[in-house]
């Protein structure tokens, strides 16, 4: 098998775990990346995604670092393509932009004042305007939300042409915006099935646009939690979500990986035959024990994959 | 009166001293604040501002940490007040955004027109913009109507660490800065006014301030100086207006040499003794030597003036 790449999702632990402890644990238990959520309102408090990962590159000096996913359209794509090109220079070309539009019902764009209704269409001219303020070349743009002429942004992101863009999501608006713009597809709550599909339609979206489907990367953000059996720490994982969401949400073991550390295994089998490549974990639990299933994971789990 | 504060800026070093080294350098040399310029398209490489003091938060452990300034109007209230929110509790409680709105009606608005905002609204923007972000840091859940912004029961968390908030400074000489300065700010960062204008600036913001109520008293005076060590008042300019020159690719307009922080130490001593007449407790240096010996003029500073503060 491959070597897969794993990499935990660092959110809402940041009374608990600072940053540089996380990196340095995280880099420990052998993990290849961190992934940091965008999470600018939340029922349960958590930090900037770009402080947090601009810290992160401060005091990582290999692995990857990630968003999964920042919510695009509530940004300037000119301010957005300035931050990712800083992340990228200060860690020395180890930046994954991932990316989505956001749902739409979501307290993010109403905070921002953006149209739900807009917000694929915006995330798309963004991810547009931002390879071209990474060319080498002056850009003019003209489009639905901008418009402008000759603009040159400096410094360079430090990957050429720019840090891959990964989408996050699995609707047909993300289906093809990772086939337009995607060097990786890395969605959330999918099953495997869905996955094989959703693949197959992204790999004729991308010759659509006259792009080579075999270097889209296949990842996905994957919830865990190892317990005592499938029900068990599916029925938990779910208590624990809704808790943390105000709202009631189930985390369905065919869309995660729950319960035995077999029973985690056999999930992410089933969907590594998709060809998946990169996992983003992240442990559904309470806060105060997100280190050890993160530790339980690392053991037990990512060894037999790497 | 307390002794005056010093802080430098960090603007566009990034290829001659990387951060990791800035910071620990003005930290170690006795700085009080350490401060970051931005600059989006058209112009010299420049890190994002916000991600700059991200960093520098990572590498500093007790000095102020700042934006001087923000382009307040090309950002959104909500993300600005998370970003700065999430950098006050990674700093634990040691940033200050200083904001402003992005050049003088002359310069090119290149910046505006990458991000789509009229250029003209600015003031307006960022008149809303620090009412949405003082709300969103103190009271919860927040609602708000306004003319760019509008959205009900938003509630922003973690909040800040510094209480009320982190200090908002004003940047800037215009009328509608004084009057935003009295408004919503907790310090007032004018770029070399001179000292007699400064009086008169200040002047004008305790007028507002009585108008709205606010306390002026509780507003920090600081100021944003170019700063050069040299031979002499007349040298030092020189090396000043030779070296903005270059970087900004236009003759800059460069203040009475009083009003700049120029010359030997005793030349310098003797400028910071002058402002501290009119109030001002906190002095920002803008080195405005060609960059590779912008840290080494500030640690000259470090070494032979400000000790004499102290």
């Amino acid at each position: 098998m491959a070597n897969i790449k794993f990499g935990p999702l660092y959110s809402r632990i940041h009374e608990l775990v600072g940053i540089k402890e996380f990196a340095d644990t995280t880099v420990q238990m052998g993990f290849d990346a961190i992934w940091v959520p965008d999470t600018l309102i939340t029922r349960e408090h958590a930090l900037d995604w770009t402080p947090v990962v601009g810290a992160f590159a401060e005091h990582t000096k290999d692995i990857i670092l990630g968003t999964c996913v920042v919510v695009v359209p509530l940004r300037y794509p000119a301010i957005l393509a300035k931050q990712v090109a800083t992340i990228d220079y200060l860690s020395g070309g180890r930046f994954v932009l991932g990316v989505g539009a956001g749902p739409r019902a979501n307290r993010n764009l109403e905070a921002t004042g953006v149209d739900p209704r807009e917000r694929g269409a915006r995330t798309d001219e963004a991810l547009e305007i931002m390879k071209g303020l990474w060319s080498d070349e002056p850009f003019t743009h003209k489009g639905r939300f901008y418009d402008f002429e000759d603009m040159y942004m400096e410094p360079k992101p430090v990957q050429r042409p720019g840090p891959p863009i990964w989408v996050g999501g699995h609707s047909e608006g993300a289906l093809k915006r990772t086939g337009r713009f995607g060097d990786g597809f890395m969605p959330t709550s999918i099953t495997a099935a869905t996955y094989a599909r959703a693949v197959v339609k992204i790999e004729r979206y991308a010759e659509e646009f006259g792009r080579d489907p075999s270097t889209i990367t296949r990842a996905m953000h994957l919830s865990f939690r190892v317990g005592e059996s499938e029900e068990e720490a599916s029925a938990q994982a779910s208590e624990d979500m809704t808790n943390r969401m105000g709202r009631r949400v189930e985390i369905l073991p065919h869309e995660s990986a729950v319960g035995t550390v077999d029973d985690c295994l056999r999930s992410i089998e089933r969907f590594l035959s998709c060809g998946i490549e990169h996992l983003v974990v992240n442990p559904i639990c309470k806060r105060p024990e997100f280190m050890g299933q993160m530790e339980l994971f690392a053991t037990q789990i990512m060894p037999r994959f790497q | 009166m307390p002794d005056p504060k010093f802080g430098v800026i960090y603007s566009r070093l990034h290829p001659v001293v990387p951060i990791p080294d800035f910071a620990t350098t003005i930290e170690d040399s006795g700085y009080d604040s350490l401060w970051v310029t931005e600059g989006l398209v058209n112009e010299m490489p420049a890190l994002d501002i916000i991600l700059a003091l991200g960093a520098f938060v990572q590498h500093t452990q007790r000095i102020t940490v700042g934006t001087c300034v923000v382009i307040a109007p090309l950002r959104n209230p909500a993300i600005l007040a998370k970003e700065t929110a999430t950098l006050d509790f990674l700093s634990k409680g040691r940033v200050v955004l200083g904001v402003g709105v992005g050049g003088s009606s002359n310069s090119r608005s290149d910046a505006f027109d990458v991000c789509g905002v009229d250029p003209r609204q600015r003031g307006a923007i960022t008149d809303e913009m620090l009412e949405i972000m003082t709300k969103l840091w103190t009271a919860r859940p927040v609602s708000h109507e306004g003319r760019f912004h509008s959205f009900e029961n938003i509630e922003m968390g973690p909040a800040p660490v510094q209480k009320p908030h982190p200090p908002l400074w004003a940047g800037g000489e215009a009328e509608g800065v004084l009057r935003r300065a009295a408004r919503w700010c907790q310090g007032f960062v004018p770029s070399n006014p001179g000292v007699e204008e400064y009086a008169r600036l200040w002047g004008r913001i305790e007028g507002y301030a009585d108008k709205y109520g606010t306390d002026a008293s509780r507003i920090t005076r600081a100021v944003h100086l170019y700063f050069a060590m040299g031979e002499s008042r007349e040298e030092a300019r020189e090396t000043v207006r030779a070296s903005l020159a270059k970087r900004y690719g236009y003759e800059p307009y460069l203040p009475d040499p009083r009003a700049i922080l120029i010359g030997t130490p005793d030349d310098c001593a003797q400028t910071i003794e002058d402002h501290m007449k009119v109030g001002i407790t906190h002095f920002v240096l803008n080195c405005a030597r060609p960059l590779p010996e912008v840290k080494g003029d500030y640690e000259r500073f470090a070494e032979t003036v400000l000790p004499r503060f102290r």
